[in-house]
């Protein structure tokens, strides 16, 4: 947990509550940071249209965070459970003899090394000797070794405490000997568990073009592809297109002036 | 410890500069679509949380802007849309949280050297390395490296926002927060889905 923390410093920095420098606690990690490609089990949990219903992760997959060492794929947090359910569904990727994996890092800390499992063995270990990770991680792993479904731990190891953050990936390890990237192809997992809600659509990966005549105003929806002079209502109000979008939740007509005109 | 300490005096060095510094700085090139209308002033209740992270934010999405200006220059197609709309909806924003904080005579323009407070635990910065690595690559590599990049970005604008949402008192602040919460993990759903088009 970082964000009090970084609170606490902004306070500090600002002067606004002056005692806080006082009770700071010493130096922790803030590094953040997940595989998103291929995509990793909290990755699809961000991921809204991969179908797979998760906690709190989904809005933080870059927070599984725990001491080193650990082999769960939740890093030890209760609130991230979900991560260690291997019947939840989860996609799985198909991969060839060699690998990329790129990490999504929201704060770059000083890694010590960056460690890859399969089924519980090192595969693979980058030493980073204490620097700051690179502008873009990626990793070619070698996993010739192995053929079928896998689970894979990636790991990255901060050099200055004593945390980790882990990434699990589920791999179809197919092709056999190394050296060919295979085109990331997925295959579904054979029983999918039902959702939580299943009266709930499960959302498009894609953006539906709206058929929309001139002139006629359609009631705002998320996943819609608008172009400019697209017509809409919402809650009673009616809108004009500014500029070509996709609508997400939370870009509200009403909210969101700088892509809709009140007319 | 030690680190610490001398991160902050540094903070405090720093931040004495910058918030005296005059409005027009860095704004030029955040400037919204003359024709969108002027945020208004948020309502007078407010605690510090909602001051943090009104000033955090702004700051946050300012670095974002600087991403994504990239992805609007360089991106595919698609990429580029997306860029756009980020752009639009981002600017304004900032321009209504500037406008808020004037309104209860707090300083808009507070801002750090996000790097600077990465490395201690603070703001996550995107560092210039990053921007090099951008600016330098082209075609679906610059595709990857941007979406990836983005998605880091986006994921700890939603930090802010899930704290806000706990800790804010100002209506319109928990709601800009809300909106923050949806609009980011969105696009952060929307980097993956791009950056694992088989999947």
């Amino acid at each position: 947990m970082s964000i009090g923390r970084k609170l606490a410093i902004f306070a500090a920095a600002f002067g606004m509550t002056p005692g806080l420098l006082l009770v700071l606690p010493a130096a922790e990690a803030s590094a953040h940071g997940y595989v998103s490609s291929p995509l990793s089990r909290q990755a699809q949990c961000a991921d809204k249209s991969s179908g797979v219903k998760c906690g709190s992760i989904q809005f933080e997959p870059q927070s599984v965070e725990g001491p080193k060492g650990l082999s769960s794929c939740n890093g030890g947090l209760n609130q991230f459970a979900d991560l260690n359910d291997d019947g939840k569904g989860w996609k799985v990727t198909n991969v060839g003899g060699s690998t990329s994996f790129t990490w999504s890092l929201t704060a770059r800390h000083s890694t010590r090394d960056w460690q890859y499992f399969v089924d519980g063995k090192l595969v693979k270990k980058i030493d980073d000797g204490g620097k700051q990770p690179a502008a873009t991680v990626t990793h070619n792993i070698d996993l010739g070794g192995f053929s079928g479904k896998h689970k894979m731990l990636a790991v990255w190891n901060i050099a200055d405490t004593p945390n980790a953050f882990y990434s699990c990936v589920d791999l179809n390890i197919g092709g056999g000997g190394g050296g060919n990237p295979a085109p990331p192809a997925t295959t579904k997992p054979e029983k999918p568990k039902p959702t939580a809600s299943p009266d709930k659509p499960k959302p498009t990966s894609t953006a539906k073009p709206k058929p929309n005549k001139p002139g006629t105003a359609t009631s705002w929806a998320t996943k819609t592809k608008y172009k400019v002079g697209d017509q809409v209502t919402e809650n009673g109000k009616k809108f004009k297109c500014r500029q070509n979008h996709t609508a997400l939740p939370g870009w509200e007509p009403s909210s969101t002036p700088a892509l809709w005109q009140k007319i | 410890m030690k680190r610490l300490i001398l991160a902050l005096s540094a903070l405090l060095v720093l931040t004495t500069g910058c918030s005296s510094g005059a409005d027009a700085s860095g704004s030029d090139d955040a400037a919204v679509d003359p024709k969108v209308p002027t945020p208004v002033a948020a309502s007078n209740t407010y605690n510090d949380d909602d001051v943090m992270f009104l000033q955090m934010t702004i700051t946050h999405s300012k670095q974002g802007l600087e991403i994504v200006k990239f992805g609007r220059e360089k991106g595919s197609a698609e990429v580029k849309e997306f860029a756009n709309a980020i752009d639009a909806t981002e600017k304004y924003e900032v321009e209504q949280m500037k406008v808020w904080l004037k309104g209860w005579n707090k300083d808009p323009n507070a801002s750090m050297d996000p790097n600077l407070h990465a490395d201690h635990g603070g703001l996550p910065g995107t560092t210039d390395d990053v921007m090099a690595d951008l600016k330098s690559s082209t075609g679906e590599d610059f595709d990857k490296k941007f979406l990836t990049a983005l998605s880091g970005h986006q994921g700890a604008a939603l930090e802010l926002a899930l704290n806000e949402e706990k800790k804010g008192a100002n209506p319109e602040s928990k709601d800009l927060a809300k909106r923050i919460k949806e609009s980011r993990s969105e696009e952060v759903s929307q980097c993956l889905k791009m950056l694992n088009p088989q999947q």
